[in-house]
């Protein structure tokens, strides 16, 4: 052997030593391992496999159209709606303490009698309000008793609007929400004066 | 006499091909042993298998024959509510027929109209960037895979990538001979309330 070759032993045995290593880590990591995952399998343990059964064909789901939500609100394109002005009725008379319960009918109209306005006294201030809810309409979706009850001298809310008795019309498919919206028509009134009683 | 020297021939090991046959050992070990390694690794890897789930779409494309095929989107929903709601009288199997017979009548298709449809699939897509959509093609075993190469194509052929679609066999008739059709009403993703259609086999 030449000098030049017997150069190379010492490379050659540390080549030989890792593979050695190699093997041995690979006849551990072998040991380790479960027996069925060794093994490779068999044509006929592959044939026994079921194959799954995929989406759609126990059944389809078609995607259909957004159903959009119906809102019970004042209906504003109507004509001759009025609007009530929070600060006149304030300054008309702050002690104002008027209660109204009124009747939503199947058109949407707001309907109320004299004797549904409780005025206690405050005429002026009541008349204001009639003038104004006697032109509320709402969207026909909703009908049944609402109330409204200003009461002014409140140092909490001023005005409640009891909607609790107000009920889905029967045509209405029950699948279609309704989202209650604006339901009432009062300029000037702070969000914190107003109380909405529903379920 | 002087002996002749005979020409001795050097013994020496061949250095070149052990080596090459070493590099060859360690690059075999080497490999061998990452492949084993892999599945301790990767054990609690999630490996998508097919669910024995409902085929959710926004589509169906059943095709019927080479030249033939049936329609399904959200504007059936509006039959089959109208059927439910008018004809609930029935008993269940000829509301099913009712809804068949109906369906079949308004969205059976040409398949050069096909192309049309595709295409406004494809706008849609298109203008709704963020909107996903999922085609479910039905095919029966004798329609050569050709026609469903075809429509895959066309879907994929958009902007925003956002069609996606699924193959699945079946035919006509197993629509036709389906246990029921109905309305569903959902609630999806984004929180919309959905009136989509179920088709139970």
């Amino acid at each position: 052997m030449t000098i030049y070759k017997l150069k190379f032993l010492p490379i050659m045995g540390i080549f030989v030593f890792f593979v050695c290593l190699l093997w041995g880590w690979r006849a551990y990591t072998l040991w380790r391992l479960p027996f069925d995952e060794v093994q490779i399998p068999s044509v006929s343990q592959e044939e026994k496999l079921e194959i799954p059964p995929r989406p759609g064909i126990q059944g389809i789901l078609i995607t259909g159209p957004v159903i959009e939500p119906l809102r019970f609100t004042i209906d504003l394109s109507k004509a001759g709606i009025r609007s009530l002005n929070w600060r006149q009725l304030q300054t008309v008379d702050p002690y104002t303490d008027v209660k109204v319960n009124c009747h939503i009918d199947d058109q949407g109209r707001l309907v109320f009698s004299q004797a549904d306005l409780l005025m206690e006294g405050h005429t002026e201030a009541g008349m204001m309000i009639q003038r104004a809810l006697k032109t509320w309409m709402y969207k026909p979706y909703k009908t049944g008793t609402i109330r409204f009850w200003f009461n002014l001298p409140s140092k909490g809310k001023k005005l409640v609007i009891d909607i609790i008795e107000l009920k889905r019309k029967d045509d209405i498919p029950e699948h279609i929400p309704i989202y209650d919206g604006q339901i009432h028509l009062i300029d000037g009134i702070p969000i914190n004066h107003l109380y909405i009683v529903k379920k | 006499m002087a002996f002749k020297r005979k020409f001795k021939q050097k013994e020496s090991v061949e250095l070149v091909s052990m080596i090459d046959m070493i590099f060859i050992l360690l690059v075999f070990f080497l490999v061998t042993s990452f492949v084993i390694r892999t599945p301790f690794q990767e054990r609690g890897m999630y490996v998508p298998t097919p669910e024995n789930s409902l085929g959710r779409a926004q589509i169906v494309i059943q095709f019927i024959d080479a030249d033939r095929f049936f329609w399904l989107d959200e504007s059936a929903s509006a039959i089959v509510t109208d059927i439910e709601n008018n004809f609930g009288y029935l008993s269940p199997s000829r509301l099913r027929d009712k809804m068949i017979s109906e369906l079949l009548n308004q969205n059976i298709f040409s398949f050069n109209q096909l192309e049309e449809k595709l295409t406004q699939l494809r706008r849609q897509a298109d203008q709704n960037p963020f909107t996903k959509f999922f085609v479910l093609i039905r095919c029966p075993n004798e329609i050569p895979y050709f026609y469903i190469i075809q429509v895959m194509a066309r879907l994929s052929d958009t902007s925003y990538r956002n069609i996606k679609y699924g193959c699945v066999g079946g035919t006509l008739h197993q629509i036709r001979q389906c246990r029921r059709i109905y309305t569903v009403y959902d609630t999806d993703a984004q929180g919309n309330r959905r009136q989509n259609i179920r088709i139970d086999f």
